[in-house]
C-alpha cells in the first residue's frame, strides 16, 4: 500500500511539473529540472502573483478543485509536494 | 528609484490630523489653500518630489522651460494635496457633489451579471473621493488592491468612512499579492479596483504614452481575461475651479482576451495601450490632476 501510494505521488508530480510548464509557458525550465520540495514562489522556481491565479484556474480546469476553497489555503501553494498532495486528497475530476 | 509613491509622504498620520482640524475649523476651502504654502515647502527643498513627477512635465509640456517646468510641478503638488483634503472634507460629511459620465457602462453590466468586474483607476484627479461614493450607486460592494503604505490618507478615508461598510482593502503585501483576493472578490459579485498607472514588478506591456513608448502594468487586464469580465477605466478630475463637485468618466469596457502564441505582454498590449489612450485624454483636459509620479518611459522593472 505504501509502495502504491508512493507510486502514485510519484505519478502526481511529474504531471504536476509538466502542467506547470505548460500551463505557466516556463519556457526555459523543464519538469525534470523543478525540485519537488522547491519553493515555487519567490525563490526556487520564482514564480510571481500573477502565476498563483494561472495555476488556480489550472487546478480547476485540469482536477476540478474549487477555486474559491484553495484560495483560502495559500500554503498549499508552497511547493510541487504540497501541491500535488492537496490535489490528491481533493480532486472531483 | 523607490516604488514608494510619493503622496505615501503627504498623507501621513499627522498631515490628516492637521487637516481635519482645519476642516472642521474653517470648511472645506481655507484648507485647500493652505496646501499652497506647504506644497511650497516640497518644491523648494524635496527634489526626490520633483525628480518624480519632472518626467511627466516634460513630456505634457514639452515646450515648456526649466522655471515653468517647476511651476507646472508646483501646481500639481498642489491639486494632489487638495485631493487630499477634499476626500477628507467627504468623509467628515462635507459631501462632493458628483457628476457622472457614461456610469451606465458599468452599471448596465454588473445588472446583467452576478459576477462583478474591475475597474482600473490611475493617480489623477480624485480618485479616492469617487470611490468611497461609488459603490451605493453601483449596488456591488468595492474592494481595492492597493500597497499598504501607499496612502495613509486613502486608507484612513477607506477605513473610516461610516456610510461605506462593505468597502474592503485587498493588501498586494498579502500573499500571492493579493491575486487570489482579488479572484475571489470577482467571482462572489465585487467590483475591484485596481491601479493601472504605476507598476511594482516586471509585468509590464509597452505602449504610446505622451509621444514616447511607456510601460504600463497589464495586471488588471490578464486577471480580467483569467476571469472573463471586463475592465472599466475610471477617471475622476476636479470641474473647474469648485472644490465640491468631481466630473466621475467611466471609459469604455474593455474585455481582454488570453490567446495565441505570443507571450502576456505583447496579448496584453492593446488592452494597456487602450487605457493609456484615455489616460492621455485626461491629461490634455486636465493637466496638473494627473499624478504620475513613476518614470513610466525609463521604468526598471524588477521581477517579484
Amino acid at each position: 500500500m505504501s509502495n502504491a501510494n508512493s507510486a502514485v505521488n510519484e505519478k502526481m508530480f511529474s504531471e504536476l511539473k509538466a502542467k506547470l510548464v505548460e500551463w505557466l509557458s516556463l519556457d526555459d525550465v523543464t519538469p525534470e529540472e523543478i525540485g519537488t520540495d522547491d519553493a515555487l514562489f519567490g525563490q526556487g522556481l520564482g514564480l510571481d502573483s500573477l502565476d498563483s491565479v494561472e495555476i488556480v484556474v489550472m487546478l480547476q480546469r485540469e482536477y476540478g478543485i474549487s477555486s474559491k476553497e484553495i484560495s483560502r489555503k495559500k500554503e498549499v501553494f508552497s511547493s510541487v509536494r504540497t501541491l500535488a498532495q492537496y490535489i490528491l486528497d481533493n480532486r472531483t475530476d | 528609484m523607490t516604488n514608494v509613491p510619493l503622496s505615501a509622504r503627504r498623507g501621513n498620520k499627522f498631515g490628516i490630523s492637521f487637516f481635519h482640524w482645519a476642516l472642521k475649523t474653517f470648511g472645506i476651502n481655507r484648507p485647500c489653500e493652505f496646501v499652497w504654502a506647504i506644497c511650497l515647502y516640497y518644491v523648494l527643498f524635496d527634489r526626490e518630489a520633483v525628480k518624480a513627477a519632472m518626467p511627466y512635465v516634460r513630456r505634457r509640456f514639452p515646450e515648456a522651460g526649466r522655471f515653468r517646468r517647476m511651476w507646472y510641478v508646483y501646481r500639481i503638488f498642489v491639486s494632489n494635496g487638495q485631493a487630499m483634503v477634499i476626500c477628507a472634507a467627504n468623509v467628515k460629511g462635507n459631501l462632493v457633489s458628483l457628476e457622472f459620465e457614461h456610469f451606465e457602462r458599468a452599471k448596465n453590466y454588473l445588472e446583467s451579471v452576478p459576477e462583478g468586474m474591475i475597474i482600473i483607476t490611475s493617480h489623477f484627479g480624485n480618485w479616492q473621493t469617487a470611490m468611497t461614493n461609488l459603490q451605493n450607486d453601483l449596488g456591488r460592494p468595492i474592494s481595492f488592491l492597493m500597497q499598504p503604505e501607499q496612502n495613509e490618507a486613502v486608507l484612513e478615508a477607506l477605513r473610516h468612512n461610516p456610510t461605506q461598510g462593505r468597502l474592503q482593502v485587498i493588501s498586494t503585501d498579502s500573499e500571492m499579492g493579493g491575486m487570489l483576493e482579488v479572484m475571489e472578490a470577482v467571482r462572489a459579485g465585487h467590483v475591484v479596483c485596481i491601479m493601472a498607472d504605476r507598476a511594482m514588478n516586471d509585468r509590464t506591456s509597452e505602449v504610446r504614452f505622451l509621444g514616447e513608448k511607456a510601460h504600463f502594468p497589464y495586471t488588471a487586464f490578464f486577471m480580467a481575461a483569467k476571469l472573463n469580465c471586463p475592465v472599466i477605466p475610471l477617471f475622476v478630475a476636479r470641474k473647474g475651479k469648485r472644490r465640491d463637485a468631481l466630473k466621475v468618466s467611466f471609459g469604455k469596457l474593455i474585455f481582454p482576451v488570453l490567446s495565441g502564441e505570443k507571450n502576456a505582454a505583447e496579448i496584453m498590449s492593446p488592452y494597456v495601450g487602450e487605457y493609456a489612450r484615455e489616460l492621455e485624454n485626461k491629461a490634455k483636459l486636465y493637466p496638473f490632476q494627473c499624478f504620475l509620479f513613476q518614470d513610466v518611459w525609463d521604468f526598471k522593472a524588477e521581477k517579484t
